[in-house]
C-alpha cells in the first residue's frame, strides 16, 4: 500500500499535455547539394491540435498532433547553362566537320540563381505515436552541496521528480501540399533570372531568355521536376533533405528529455509555513506511474 | 548569385576583320607544308608570337587560336610567350578573339632556309580566307568593304516554347564589284561567313538597333460606357 496516489482523469492529461504542446517551438536548418542543383531549408516547427487517447498497457496514444511549419523557407541553387555563340560548321564534309566557328560564351562562369520560396503554412503534416512515461529524478545543477531543502526551495533549485513522455514509435504523415505551390515556384523562377539579367539591356535580357529557351521549363528540368510538383517537393523535403525525420527528433527529443509534462519537489510541501514555522515538507520515494483506459495514477512513498 | 557577362560582346556595335576582336573570327587556308611564324599584334604593339607546323601527317583539319589569351600585355612589362600549333597542311588556321576589346591583327610568315615571308596578313584577306562575324544585337548593320556597303538585317529571336537555335550560317561574298549579295536578313546569333574573291577587309556597324521590345505586353482594362449621369 502506497503511501500517496494521485490520479488525473484523461481530460486533465490532455489539459496538461496542451499546455506542453504549445510550449514547443523549434527551429531547425539543413541542406544538400544534389548535383545540377543546391537545397536548403530554415524552419520553424509548432505544434497544434492532437487527441490523447490513455491505454490499459500502460502507455499513452497520441493521434493527429498537427505540424505548423511557419516559417518554412526552402532555398534551391541552381547552375543555369552557359550561354555561348558560335560554334557552327563552317566546312562539313562526309567525314566529320573541317572547319568550324570558335565558340564565344556571352553570359559564362556557370551563373547561379537562388530561388528562395517561402512555404510557411502550405504543408500539412501530423504525428502520431505512442508514449511511455518515465519517471526521473532530477537534482538541480545550480544546487550547492550542502544546501537545506528550504533554502533550496527559496533559491528555487529544488530537486524534483519529473515525469517524462518517453515515445515507443512516432508517425510523422505529409497530409498536403498546397496546390499554390508550383505557382509560387514558378513566379520565383522568373523573380531570380530578372535580378540576375536585370543590369543587362533589353535586348540581351531578350535574347539570353530566348537562347535559354522558356525559363521556368529549364530550371524545372535542373530541379527534375516531373509533372507533380507536390510530389517533387514531398520527395525533397522528406527524403532528400530528411526535414520530417528532423521534425519528429525534435517533437521527440522535446518530450522525452527536454520538457517534462508533470514535476513535484522533492521534499514535498505539505503544510504552508506558519507564524514562527517552517514549512512542512515530506520526501518523496518509490514514485511510480500506472496508466489505465481512464486514468494516470501517481503513486508514492514517505520516506527519507 | 554570381554571373560573368562578356561585356565587349554585348556592348560590341562593330566588327572589323582588320582589327579583330570578340564576334569576329578569320579562317586562313595554310595550303602549304612548311614551318610557319605568327606575329600576333594589337594596335601598334606585338603582343604573342606563334610557330605553326603545317604537314600532311597532321591529323588536325583546323587549328584555333584565341588571340585574347595567348596575348601578353606588354604595356605592364608582361612578356609573351611563343606558342606552338600543329595543322594538316590542307588544313586551317582559325583566329578569334574570346573576350576583352580585341583590335588584333596576325601576320603569318612562311620559315624558308634563308629568309622568312610574309604568307598572310589578317589585315588584308584573300581568295580562300574567311571572315566569320556572329551578330547578336538585333537590328540594321551595314557591311562595309572599300568602296562597297550591304545592308544586314539581324532579326530578334521569336519568344517560344523551345529555346532558340539559330538557322545554319549565312553566307556573304567580297566580290571586285561589291558584296554578294547585297542585303542579307539574319537571326541573332546566327553566323555569317564572308567569303574572298578579292583581296579586301570587312567592317560591319550597327547603324539602326531594333526597338526594345518589353518582355511581357501590358494589359490594361478599360471600361466603356455612357456615364450615367442625372440631373
Amino acid at each position: 500500500m502506497n503511501h500517496m496516489t494521485v490520479a488525473a482523469s484523461e481530460q486533465s492529461f490532455q489539459a496538461v499535455f496542451n499546455h506542453l504542446r504549445d510550449g514547443f517551438h523549434e527551429t531547425a536548418s539543413g541542406g544538400g547539394d544534389f548535383g545540377p542543383f543546391s537545397a536548403s531549408y530554415d524552419v520553424g516547427v509548432r505544434l497544434e491540435g492532437g487527441t490523447i487517447d490513455l491505454q490499459n498497457n500502460n502507455t499513452v496514444l497520441l493521434s493527429e498532433l498537427d505540424i505548423v511549419y511557419d516559417p518554412l523557407i526552402l532555398r534551391l541553387g541552381i547552375d543555369i547553362p552557359e550561354i555561348c555563340v558560335g560554334g557552327f560548321c563552317i566546312i562539313p564534309s562526309p567525314f566529320g566537320c573541317i572547319l568550324r566557328a570558335p565558340r564565344i560564351c556571352i553570359f559564362s562562369a556557370d551563373p547561379d540563381i537562388q530561388i528562395d520560396l517561402d512555404l510557411s503554412g502550405l504543408i500539412e503534416s501530423e504525428i502520431s505515436g505512442t508514449f511511455s512515461i518515465d519517471t526521473r529524478y532530477f537534482v538541480d545543477p545550480g544546487r550547492p552541496a550542502g544546501m537545506s531543502d528550504h533554502d533550496a526551495q527559496d533559491a528555487d533549485v529544488p530537486n524534483k521528480w519529473q515525469l517524462f513522455l518517453n515515445p515507443g514509435w512516432l508517425d510523422i504523415d505529409l497530409i498536403d501540399i498546397a496546390d499554390t505551390v508550383g505557382n509560387i515556384l514558378d513566379a520565383a523562377i522568373d523573380a531570380a533570372i530578372d535580378g540576375l539579367l536585370g543590369w543587362l539591356p533589353g535586348w540581351a535580357r531578350s535574347l539570353i531568355r530566348a537562347i535559354l529557351g522558356p525559363i521556368v521549363a529549364l530550371v524545372r528540368a535542373i530541379l527534375d521536376i516531373a509533372d507533380d510538383i507536390q510530389e517533387w517537393l514531398s520527395n525533397l523535403l522528406g527524403i532528400s533533405l530528411g526535414l520530417f525525420n528532423t521534425v519528429v527528433t525534435l517533437v521527440a527529443d522535446y518530450f522525452a528529455s527536454r520538457y517534462p509534462f508533470l514535476e513535484f519537489e522533492d521534499p514535498i510541501q505539505v503544510l504552508d509555513p506558519g507564524v514562527n514555522l517552517i514549512a512542512v515538507k515530506v520526501p518523496i520515494r518509490d514514485l511510480d506511474v500506472l496508466v489505465t483506459d481512464d486514468e494516470m495514477v501517481v503513486t508514492a512513498n514517505v520516506g527519507a | 548569385m554570381k554571373a560573368r557577362v562578356n561585356t565587349c560582346a554585348v556592348q560590341q556595335s562593330c566588327l572589323q576583320s582588320s582589327a579583330l576582336g570578340v564576334l569576329g573570327s578569320i579562317a586562313h587556308p595554310v595550303g602549304r607544308p612548311g614551318e610557319y611564324s605568327g606575329r600576333v599584334m594589337q594596335g601598334k604593339s606585338q603582343v604573342a608570337e606563334f610557330s605553326l607546323h603545317a604537314g600532311p601527317d597532321v591529323d588536325a583539319t583546323q587549328v584555333t587560336i584565341d588571340l585574347a589569351r595567348i596575348a601578353g600585355s606588354p604595356l605592364v612589362g608582361q612578356p609573351y610567350k611563343a606558342h606552338k600549333y600543329s595543322v594538316n597542311s590542307d588544313g586551317y588556321l582559325m583566329l578569334f578573339v574570346s573576350e576583352g576589346l580585341g583590335g588584333f591583327w596576325v601576320q603569318l610568315s612562311s620559315q624558308g632556309t634563308y629568309r622568312s615571308r610574309v604568307v598572310f596578313d589578317s589585315r588584308r584577306l584573300k581568295s580562300g580566307d574567311l571572315f566569320i562575324a556572329t551578330l547578336i544585337r538585333p537590328g540594321t548593320h551595314q557591311a562595309k568593304m572599300p568602296r562597297a556597303v550591304a545592308a544586314i538585317r539581324v532579326r530578334a529571336p521569336e519568344a517560344s516554347d523551345k529555346a532558340f537555335q539559330p538557322p545554319p550560317p549565312a553566307g556573304m561574298t567580297c566580290t571586285k564589284t561589291g558584296f554578294v549579295p547585297k542585303r542579307l536578313e539574319v537571326y541573332a546569333t546566327q553566323g555569317i561567313v564572308f567569303g574572298f574573291e578579292t583581296t579586301s577587309r570587312v567592317q560591319i556597324d550597327l547603324t539602326k538597333p531594333a526597338p526594345a521590345r518589353s518582355a511581357k505586353s501590358r494589359r490594361s482594362a478599360r471600361w466603356r460606357g455612357r456615364p450615367d449621369i442625372r440631373r
